[in-house]
């Protein structure tokens, strides 16, 4: 539960909170408003000033990335520009469609201190991203049309693979991932 | 003056991405929910698309005692959601922007060889959209918006690798940044955020400069987006008098974008008077 969520929950103890929708900081730098509905009526909550931009073009602050993150993008950024037939097979270019896929993944993670992210392309317009650490390998296949499958590797050899059906599936396949790296204690 | 008529600095290539003109009013109370749904029945022939946004804040240039107001995050009881809708133009390149308080248009650059539309081509959209929003604010009988703000931004898109390669090389861009320093401690900046306002005369508004490091979505491009906007208090709601205001502020935008920025990319984005 949130802190807002706390606070919410706190403040309209009388109310059991039905819906809750959150409130932070978007891509472009803006807070949105929280509503909250109970059931008993119908409530409304908004923030003061909510979202004070006007801008309609759509940029990600690098202040509010990690540094694993920006290095992956400039990455993505270099596959992005690949020109026709840059696999000598014949391959298009990754399409805009998996390359949309690629960032929404890239910034919707909230994990800080992750291992440098892999960004590579795929033959027929995918892209790939892989991130290791030295027992765990994850890869991502986003396919022309956006849609991603997941492939999780120990040691060299396969464990588990699948389809993602929602970026936020992604959290738990990176706890895994490193989960398995080693964790110094202080003596 | 050049053959367009224009006596202003005016470059062949500008990082320019984004104009908008907007005017901001005193709460229309009886404009509702399902007055979105009529005024898109109005537009949507040009306007197809839509999309529904938080409302954004009001926003006042205020001066001398008065304090100038931030943001404040806050929460209050309200009977009814407040929303802000966009209505999208076919195209996609235009986009208005409704609230209870707000009237907006937007013009966006959608790839990289669409060619930077002039503020006299933006101008008289505005001036039709914004009739066309009064007349159905009479129609429904909504009332007659007071504006007590108009603002103009022009968000530019200053590619990283493009003219610059690092910000050790900031002073290639903003000419208000030397990138000297008194010892030679620090290493060149990982990066670069600017915030600078200025007033404008008689105190008729303020302009905002804001530059940070991003990320533009559309092609994972590092860029430093510089968002420069003028906003301030008409002498009357009357369109002649806003449309006044627009100048001065438009004036203000394009030559403070020249004087923000250095001769070098002056040159790279093709200055042409």
């Amino acid at each position: 539960m949130s802190e807002l969520q706390k606070w919410a929950s706190a403040r309209y103890a009388d109310a059991v909170i039905s819906a809750f929708s959150g409130s932070g900081e978007t891509a472009n730098s803006c807070t949105f408003t929280t509503s909250i509905s109970t059931n008993s009526s119908l409530s409304y909550t908004s923030t003061n000033s909510s979202c004070w931009y006007t801008q309609w073009s759509s940029v990600i602050p690098t202040r509010a990335l990690s540094q694993w993150q920006i290095e992956g993008i400039k990455r993505l950024n270099k596959v992005l520009s690949l020109p026709e037939n840059w696999d000598s097979y014949g391959s298009r270019p990754p399409t805009q469609a998996a390359a949309n896929t690629a960032m929404d993944l890239i910034i919707s993670i909230d994990i800080d201190d992750l291992v440098p992210l892999r960004v590579v392309p795929v033959s027929g317009g995918g892209i790939q991203l892989e991130w290791e650490t030295s027992t765990r390998a994850l890869e991502l296949e986003i396919l022309d049309g956006g849609t991603i499958e997941y492939l999780k590797t120990e040691d060299g050899t396969p464990v588990d693979e699948g389809h993602m059906h929602r970026i936020d599936q992604v959290r738990p396949l990176l706890s895994w991932l490193i989960s398995s790296q080693p964790v110094l204690i202080a003596a | 003056m050049t053959a367009s008529g224009r006596t202003l600095p005016d470059y062949g290539q500008p990082p320019v991405v984004e104009t908008l003109l907007g005017v901001q009013f005193s709460p229309l109370t009886k404009f509702d929910i399902p007055h979105f749904g009529l005024y898109w029945a109005k537009i949507r022939e040009d306007y197809p698309n839509y999309q529904v946004l938080p409302p954004l804040g009001q926003v006042i240039e205020q001066f001398g005692s008065e304090r100038v107001q931030h943001p404040k995050l806050g929460l209050e009881l309200v009977s009814r959601p407040e929303i802000r809708c966009w209505f999208i133009e076919k195209s996609g390149a235009m986009l208005t922007q409704v609230q209870k308080d707000r009237f907006i248009h937007n013009w966006r650059k959608q790839k990289p060889e669409d060619v930077y539309v002039h503020y006299d081509k933006i101008k008289p959209r505005f001036i039709e959209e914004w009739k066309r929003f009064c007349e159905f604010l009479v129609e429904s009988d909504l009332g007659t918006p007071e504006i007590n703000q108009c603002e103009i931004t022009y968000v530019n898109h200053i590619e990283v690798g493009h003219g610059w390669k690092s910000y050790g090389e900031l002073n290639k861009v903003v000419s208000f940044w030397s990138g000297a320093s008194s010892g030679d401690f620090l290493p060149e900046p990982e990066s670069v955020n600017i915030g600078a306002r200025f007033v404008l005369p008689d105190k008729k508004g303020r302009l905002h400069m804001e530059m940070q490091p991003a990320i533009r979505a559309l092609d994972a491009q590092e860029i430093l987006q510089l968002n420069i906007t003028a906003r301030g208090k008409p002498e009357s709601s009357n369109l002649e008098k806003v449309l006044e205001w627009f100048e001065l502020g438009h004036e203000w935008i394009v030559r403070g974008f020249t004087d923000f920025t250095a001769k070098d990319m002056h040159n790279f984005w093709r200055r042409k008077i």
